[in-house]
């Protein structure tokens, strides 16, 4: 009897664990939603292309924002390369909203995070958003407090920084 | 056969109930078509009757002029406010433009019937009442969860987010002036969202006056980026922006260039007797020193 009742109980924990992973909005997810094609690898250094160029916020703003049509517009007018891929960038581009990249807010609206300081104190992109290839993905940056925190308490080799709740807390 | 009948009957009726449970919990985003959508003369009148039922004031003692906190000797910033009582006509604009700024919800009957607005400052008898933003504030010992804080720049902060609404803090303030969100103002449609900067608290959290902590944080963010020591210039509350009279001051009292510490310059410096052992940063300005 005993242990009936311990395994309904293991199979209700189980069904609040399950209903909570499948039926609960994540916060982490991807954002990638347009056809365009792109990859950061082709769109670096090699061409000197600093990440301002289609994120112009990226070292003074609190959004690194995201490029508009126009940004690619202005390379890709013209095709630049015989490849398959310029043909069907071409075609996408045309069919596409003056706004093609999306992003959503990850962080929660009471926290503070601001592009443009981090810039400043030379905190390089890669601290936060790993490598490119996540980049083209869309895969979420560093967003939780303990990795923000390990930081700012000057355990990854930059200078120490706010810790108080109310730097980043609003 | 592994498991009986009658266990399966059972264990399949607790998966199901689990997963009920889980599909009534509280989800984040609402809608809100049906509501009637708050405007700025509903809060207006709300603000009016909240003016028309002022609670007593305590009486007022001078102090001296605020200075570095001791719980952070060595910050470059203290801000504060100082409410002019030469100039203040208790006109209520201050309240409003606070509301708007601040996304404060309106209340619903019963909670107007017992006199428990949500406004950040309050009149009571004509004079403006809001957080005084202690250096050594009673309510911030009191919080559980570490949810009420100091800033090493002198606001006296609410993390939203960790309140669990133990109301202890409501409690401990001498003046009564945290306001806890009884209902659901969103659901209620009682919400009215006028500033995109400022996030709106939940039901079952204590909120109150953040100095506009906002505009600080923002203006000390640009600051930052552009590599300039920032001592709060530039910056002000919506309150005092409002304020017809220009009675309302923001300032830092820790720089010498700043307005507030230059106006507290041969002033009488007040505040409520029931404040005055907690060492304010908002302070009320009246006569001559
Ligand atoms: C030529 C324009 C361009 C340049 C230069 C560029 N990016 Fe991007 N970036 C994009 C586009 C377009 C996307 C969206 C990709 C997609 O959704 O397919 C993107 C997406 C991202 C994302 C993911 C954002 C999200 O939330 O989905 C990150 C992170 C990012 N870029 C970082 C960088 C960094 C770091 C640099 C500089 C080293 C850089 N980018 C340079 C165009 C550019
Ligand atoms: C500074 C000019 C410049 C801008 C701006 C730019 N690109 Fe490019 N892009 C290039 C160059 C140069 C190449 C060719 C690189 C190569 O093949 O080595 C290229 C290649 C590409 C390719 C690969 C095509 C193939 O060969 O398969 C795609 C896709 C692409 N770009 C998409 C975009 C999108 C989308 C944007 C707007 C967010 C954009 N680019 C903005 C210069 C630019
Ligand atoms: C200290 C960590 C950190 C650093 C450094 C950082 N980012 Fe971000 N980035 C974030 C976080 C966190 C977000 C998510 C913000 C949100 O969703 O509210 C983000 C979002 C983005 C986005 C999505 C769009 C947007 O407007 O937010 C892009 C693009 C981006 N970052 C590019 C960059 C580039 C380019 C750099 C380097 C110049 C950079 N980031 C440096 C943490 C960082
Ligand atoms: C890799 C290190 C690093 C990470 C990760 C990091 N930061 Fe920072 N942060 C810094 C540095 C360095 C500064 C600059 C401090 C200064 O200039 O005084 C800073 C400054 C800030 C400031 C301004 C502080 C102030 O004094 O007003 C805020 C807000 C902030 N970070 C928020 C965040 C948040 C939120 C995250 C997590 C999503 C985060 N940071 C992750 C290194 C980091
Ligand atoms: C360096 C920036 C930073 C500082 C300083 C900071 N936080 Fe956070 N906090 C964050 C970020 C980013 C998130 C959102 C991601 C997450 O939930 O971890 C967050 C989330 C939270 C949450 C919500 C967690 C949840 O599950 O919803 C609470 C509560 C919180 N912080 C409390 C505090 C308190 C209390 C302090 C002061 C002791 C503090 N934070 C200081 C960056 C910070």
């Amino acid at each position: 009897m005993k242990k009936g009742i311990f395994f309904l109980l293991f199979v209700f924990m189980l069904a609040l664990i399950f209903a909570d992973i499948f039926f609960s909005p994540s916060l982490a997810s991807n954002t990638k939603k347009t056809s365009i094609p792109f990859l950061h690898a082709l769109h670096g250094d090699s061409i000197g292309l600093s990440c301002e160029a289609c994120h112009s916020g990226a070292y003074t703003n609190r959004e690194a924002f995201m490029p508009s049509k126009s940004d690619c517009m202005d390379c890709h007018r013209l095709p630049l390369t015989e490849s398959e891929g310029i043909a069907s960038l071409d075609s996408a581009l045309k069919n596409a909203s003056e706004h093609p990249f999306q992003t959503k807010n990850r962080l929660p609206a009471h926290v503070v995070f601001h592009h443009g300081v981090h810039a400043k104190a030379n905190v390089s992109c890669e601290e936060c958003h790993s490598n490119e290839l996540a980049w083209d993905r869309g895969t979420p940056p560093l967003l939780l407090m303990n990795e923000c925190l390990a930081c700012h308490q000057g355990k990854r080799g930059f200078e120490a920084s706010a810790t108080d709740c109310a730097s980043c807390h609003r | 056969m592994l498991i009986s009948k009658r266990t399966f009957i059972k264990s399949f009726g607790a998966l199901l109930g689990g997963l009920l449970l889980f599909g009534c919990r509280k989800q984040g985003e609402k809608s809100l078509s049906r509501v009637r959508p708050v405007s700025i003369p509903d809060i207006k009148k709300q603000i009016k009757e909240a003016m028309k039922n002022q609670k007593p004031l305590d009486s007022l003692v001078a102090i001296p002029v605020p200075s570095s906190l001791k719980a952070f000797p060595n910050a470059t910033n203290r801000f504060g406010m100082a409410i002019d009582l030469d100039l203040c006509d208790g006109c209520g604009e201050c309240v409003l433009a606070c509301n708007l700024e601040n996304n404060i919800p309106l209340v619903n009957e019963y909670q107007a019937s017992k006199n428990n607005y949500m406004h950040w400052i309050e009149l009571r008898d004509q004079i403006p009442v809001t957080c005084f933003h202690c250096g050594d504030a009673p309510c911030e010992k009191v919080c559980p969860t570490g949810a009420a804080v100091h800033s090493p720049d002198g606001v006296s902060a609410m993390v939203y987010a960790r309140c669990a609404g133990t109301r202890f803090c409501g409690v401990n303030c001498p003046i009564k002036i945290r306001k806890f969100n009884y209902v659901d103002a969103l659901d209620e449609g009682l919400q009215f969202i006028s500033n995109p900067e400022v996030p709106v608290r939940e039901q079952g959290v204590i909120e109150k006056c953040s100095l506009c902590l906002h505009r600080i944080q923002n203006a000390r963010l640009k600051a930052k980026t552009i590599g300039k020591e920032f001592l709060g210039e530039n910056v002000t509350t919506a309150c005092a922006e409002a304020c017809p009279k220009g009675a309302i001051l923001f300032g830092n009292w820790l720089d010498p260039n700043s307005l507030l510490y230059k106006k507290a310059r041969g002033r009488g410096v007040y505040t409520l007797s029931s404040i005055a052992p907690f060492d304010p940063s908002v302070v009320y300005f009246k006569g001559v020193r």
